[in-house]
């Protein structure tokens, strides 16, 4: 082990490699001579090779670690089982995403390096967030990760509503971030304190002080917005429509899903003492998330949007483990989020391919007759469709079905009931693209699509992401006893 | 005893024809045609491998047989669970046969040949874990995963106003399968398990059951198209294909009643109990009122789904009367229907090969051009009707039977609502069989020999059941009084509390 005064590096290793990994990007980019276009897409496909094995590695070194328990960092860092697994899926979801948005990045014209390095920090953001065992640490790594996305819509220069949106998301943001601020100062305030733990202790035997309690509701509402619950939700469709699939992917997955694993965290941990204090606002977010979300989502037609009201609609199901704390609530979480993101991942990875007319594929009217020209590619959108649907074998079946068990193993009967129950009217929609791809006849010929070239290992994990939905039900063997590290919690 | 999991290659033997298929590359003609033969040879191996299975059958054996489990979830007690019971066999070989006649008599369209053959063999392989699952949760995976390729089917294949058919019928489906899981989960979180045999034993208190029963029942009174959920059927019916007609009331309509006898029945006696009077009342008004439109009703294929209609609610009530010549009427009932409504179906497919059209009015006086196809059309018309010596007979007359042991003022009614049906068949034949010429019947061909051995294979059955029910009633006595030993168990322990 290498200890410099109390901290142990070994733990942060993952994170640190990362950072590393990033610089060398950086000088590797401005010692090259890049003069013309095609030199620097060279570069760009070089240096994100590189990428995608720094992910591999930094995935294997957190698995190398391992769900050990330390704090560490003057306890600002931590490493816990729990953390282990959200770290995994994060890194992974983060994986799977560069290695499919390579080939459309370039055919987008993004192709400075400087993507590459930013993508890296953001991921190293969100590792970092996962590991916050402090209101600092916490604010500090968020800040990096939402710097990180603003500057990731800004780079998408010639692309004028990615700008907009990255404005939009950029005021927004800060409106959040002041927000989540206020409360943790007013927390400090109360307690003294911005360790997760210690306040723990202090707040163990529950507290009335509405000090506290105004610094709790700032700080839901903070998460809210980064959330995006309603009624905080207003942001997410207009910047999600501007951004390009990829930063969408990341929004939508990388950062909603790190968020809401923090989230739990900060209600269980610092605040499990006064777990019925915010019980009650838990609930309220959730009820009327999922009744804007699911519903509202069935009349969008643009894909971008759709997915923006599907991923308010989603987070107040996930919300949902969030209300008890428990271990079996924490392994069925990650099942969902492995087959929600997987199931989402796919579906707009597989659209990243496809072009209509030389032009990117934005309405699901767009596409329109794309079993005839494309029928394998038309039945793996629609098996990721079913499966964000959760309609049984896929594995959003499952992981739906996990959730709810947890919810219900809480008593929250009518809660798990409702929420499940709207689902049912987002199912229209996903069956109304099945439709429109398979059974709107083709009137117009001339419409042509084209699968843009990719690499073999785009096609391959997009295989994997295909047999992973639909051949869940061999994966929960392995996947429950690997599941099985969380023994505990914190 | 045989050790190879023969339920698991039952599942999984339509899921190989269904690779198969998917390699075939060439021209379409070739495509329509070896997907034709991969159908019937796959048919024809799963229907031998259930007749095996209906014959090693331990007859007088209660438990679960031909039991293969794998772990999935431990934690849940959630396991890939199979077996059979006689209840399940019945099912099970019915489906098989139901799928054989389909595509043996049944031409594959031409376009999508594929996408065709590969979704029924989809729902074949799909309704042989429904019926055999002995976990909920496996079962609502079936169950549930049946309906998607009924989806493409509906909206690939079917005619006319198919996308508002198609979707109607997927709101109401999925709308009452999620009612169907939430309550499924519900019951796991309470008791840690999904395992069906686990339940049939264990007793839930009043208040539970009744919210549990009420979001089953709903699940499965969509399915079997009772009346206040019965709206999606007739749209389905008229604009799916006349094959997945018969399949969704041979196989998929059946699992409503299947699901009433395994889950609701010895899983929630007490409320089920209390129940019988509503559901009776419900299946009285589906009764009158289906028998009157389908007397009215001018399009034949909607005709039938009234029918159907009449024919399920009958079938549902006599589950609830809960007794043991209810629940073996409704058996074999619900296995009757699947036969002659197939044979109904077919002489719809052969009608229609010669004029396309579904309105009744179009096919007048048959008889005398069509002698041979008249005669099947009187015959099966007569087992829908339940006349002596043909299966309708023995399922109605023990389905009565046991709803006037449970509740006599009720039989009445029922023996009142069922001869509507008969009204509506005698005015049928009236019509297209004795009725006058037209301009369009003149022309008709008699049937050829391959339509004659389809109608044929269907009489026979019918004939068979009629005279030797026993052959299919013996099959069933065990797990029945497995049943209601359960059933009456659950009671007790009410008049304890």
């Amino acid at each position: 082990m290498i200890n410099i005064g109390s901290s142990n590096f070994i733990i942060a290793l993952p994170e640190i490699y990362l950072i590393i990994v990033a610089f060398l990007i950086l000088l590797v980019g401005l010692f090259t001579r890049a003069a013309d276009n095609s030199t620097k897409i060279l570069l760009f496909n070089r240096l994100s090779s590189l990428n995608i094995i720094a992910i591999v590695f930094s995935f294997i070194l957190v698995y190398a670690i391992g769900d050990v328990y330390v704090e560490t960092f003057h306890n600002l860092y931590i490493i816990s089982p729990i953390v282990f697994l959200f770290k995994l899926v994060i890194i992974f979801f983060f994986l799977v995403i560069v290695i499919l948005a390579r080939v459309y990045l370039i055919d987008r014209g993004i192709n400075q390096f400087e993507y590459i390095v930013v993508m890296l920090f953001f991921l190293v953001g969100n590792l970092l967030m996962l590991s916050a065992n402090d209101f600092i640490a916490f604010y500090v790594s968020l800040e990096l990760t939402t710097i990180c996305s603003y500057v990731l819509m800004f780079m998408d220069r010639k692309d004028v509503p990615s700008i907009q949106a990255g404005i939009k998301y950029f005021l927004l943001g800060v409106l959040g971030t002041a927000f989540l601020l206020y409360g943790i100062s007013l927390v400090y305030g109360y307690t003294g304190l911005t360790n997760f733990t210690e306040i723990r202790t202090s707040l163990s035997g529950g507290a009335q002080n509405w000090v506290l309690l105004i610094g709790l509701v700032m700080i839901l509402v903070g998460v809210g917005f980064k959330l995006s619950l309603v009624p905080f939700h207003m942001w997410t469709p207009d910047v999600y429509k501007g951004v390009n699939k990829f930063v969408l992917l990341l929004l939508s997955i990388i950062s909603k899903f790190s968020i809401l694993f923090i989230t739990i965290r900060i209600l269980w941990e610092p605040f499990g003492g006064i777990i019925d204090q915010w019980q009650q606002i838990i609930i309220l977010l959730i009820i009327v998330s999922a009744l804007i979300g699911f519903i509202v989502a069935i009349y969008q037609t643009n894909i971008k949007s759709f997915i923006a009201y599907s991923s308010i609609a989603n987070m107040s199901y996930m919300l949902m483990v969030a209300l008890s704390p428990s271990t079996v609530a924490i392994k069925n979480l990650i099942i969902f989020s492995l087959a929600y993101g997987v199931a989402l991942i796919g579906f707009v990875g597989t659209l990243m391919m496809l072009k209509k007319d030389n032009q990117p594929i934005t309405s699901i009217y767009d596409l329109k007759g794309l079993s005839k020209n494309y029928p394998y590619l038309a039945f793996i959108l629609s098996t990721f469709l079913v499966s964000m649907a959760g309609l049984p074998i896929t594995a959003g079946f499952f992981g739906k079905i996990l959730v709810l068990y947890s919810v219900f193993l809480s008593k929250f009967y009518l809660l798990g009931a409702l929420v499940a129950l709207l689902t049912v009217v987002m199912m229209y929609f996903y069956l109304k693209v099945i439709k429109i791809m398979y059974f709107d006849s083709f009137e117009d010929d001339s419409i042509s699509f084209y699968a843009s070239k990719s690499n073999f290992l785009a096609k391959f994990t997009l295989g994997a992401l295909f047999a992973f939905s639909i051949l869940f039900v061999i994966f929960l063997v392995p996947l429950g006893r690997f599941l099985e590290v969380v023994v505990y919690l914190l | 005893m045989f050790s190879m999991p023969i339920l698991s290659f039952l599942i999984f033997l339509p899921m190989l024809a269904i690779l198969v298929i998917l390699t075939i590359r060439g021209e379409q003609e070739l495509i329509t045609k070896s997907v034709k033969y991969i159908t019937i040879l796959t048919a024809i191996i799963h229907l031998m491998l259930s007749l095996y299975v209906w014959f090693s059958f331990a007859k007088g054996d209660m438990d679960y047989q031909f039991v293969e489990k794998v772990a999935l979830i431990p934690s849940i007690d959630f396991n890939y669970y199979l077996g059979v019971d006689g209840i399940s066999l019945l099912f099970l070989v019915f489906s098989s046969f139901l799928f054989l006649m389909v595509f043996l008599f049944i031409e594959i369209p031409k376009n999508h040949a594929k996408l065709y053959a590969v979704s029924f063999l989809a729902i074949l392989g799909f309704s042989v874990g429904t019926f055999t699952s002995l976990d909920l949760i496996m079962f609502y995976v079936f169950y549930e995963a049946s309906m998607i390729p009924v989806f493409f089917l509906m909206g690939v294949f079917g005619s006319g106003n198919k996308i508002y058919a198609t979707f109607k019928f997927m709101m109401y489906t999925i709308a009452g399968s999620m009612l169907m899981i939430i309550a499924i989960i519900a019951m796991v979180s309470i008791t840690k398990s999904a395992s069906i045999q686990y339940f049939d034993t264990f007793a839930f208190d009043y208040k539970t059951q009744v919210y549990l029963f009420s979001a089953i029942f709903i699940a499965l009174a969509i399915k079997a198209g009772l009346f206040p959920f019965h709206s999606w059927l007739p749209d389905a019916y008229d604009t799916a294909p006349i094959a997945l007609n018969i399949i969704l009331s041979g196989v998929l309509m059946k699992y409503g009643i299947y699901g009433m006898i395994r889950i609701l029945m010895p899983m929630f006696p007490l409320a089920m109990f209390d129940a019988s009077t509503i559901v009776y009342i419900l299946s009285i008004i589906t009764l009158f009122y289906t028998g009157f439109i389908a007397f009215t009703e001018n399009n034949l294929k909607k005709l039938f789904a009234y029918f159907s209609l009449s024919h399920l609610a009958l079938i549902v009530a006599a589950v609830f009367s809960a007794n043991t010549q209810g629940i073996e009427g409704a058996l074999f009932q619900a296995i009757s229907h699947s036969v002659y409504t197939t044979g109904v179906f077919l002489i719809i497919v052969y009608l229609k090969t010669r004029l396309d059209s579904n309105n009744k009015d179009y096919f007048m006086g048959i008889a005398s051009n069509m002698p041979l196809l008249s005669i099947f059309i009187v015959l099966i018309g007569l087992a829908n009707i339940g006349l002596p010596f043909t299966n309708g007979f023995i399922g109605e007359f023990l389905s009565l039977l046991g709803i006037f042991q449970n509740n006599r003022f009720f039989a009445i009614l029922f023996c009142f609502a069922i001869l509507i049906n008969a009204v509506v068949i005698i005015r049928f034949n009236r019509y297209v069989v004795f009725g006058n010429l037209n301009e369009y019947t003149k022309s008709f061909k008699d049937i050829n020999l391959v339509e004659i051995a389809g109608l044929s294979i269907i009489v026979l059955v019918i004939l068979v059941m009629g005279i030797y029910p026993d052959m299919f009633l013996d099959v069933i006595h065990a797990s029945v009084s497995n049943l209601m030993e359960n059933f009456k168990n659950g009671i007790i322990i009410k008049n304890e509390i």
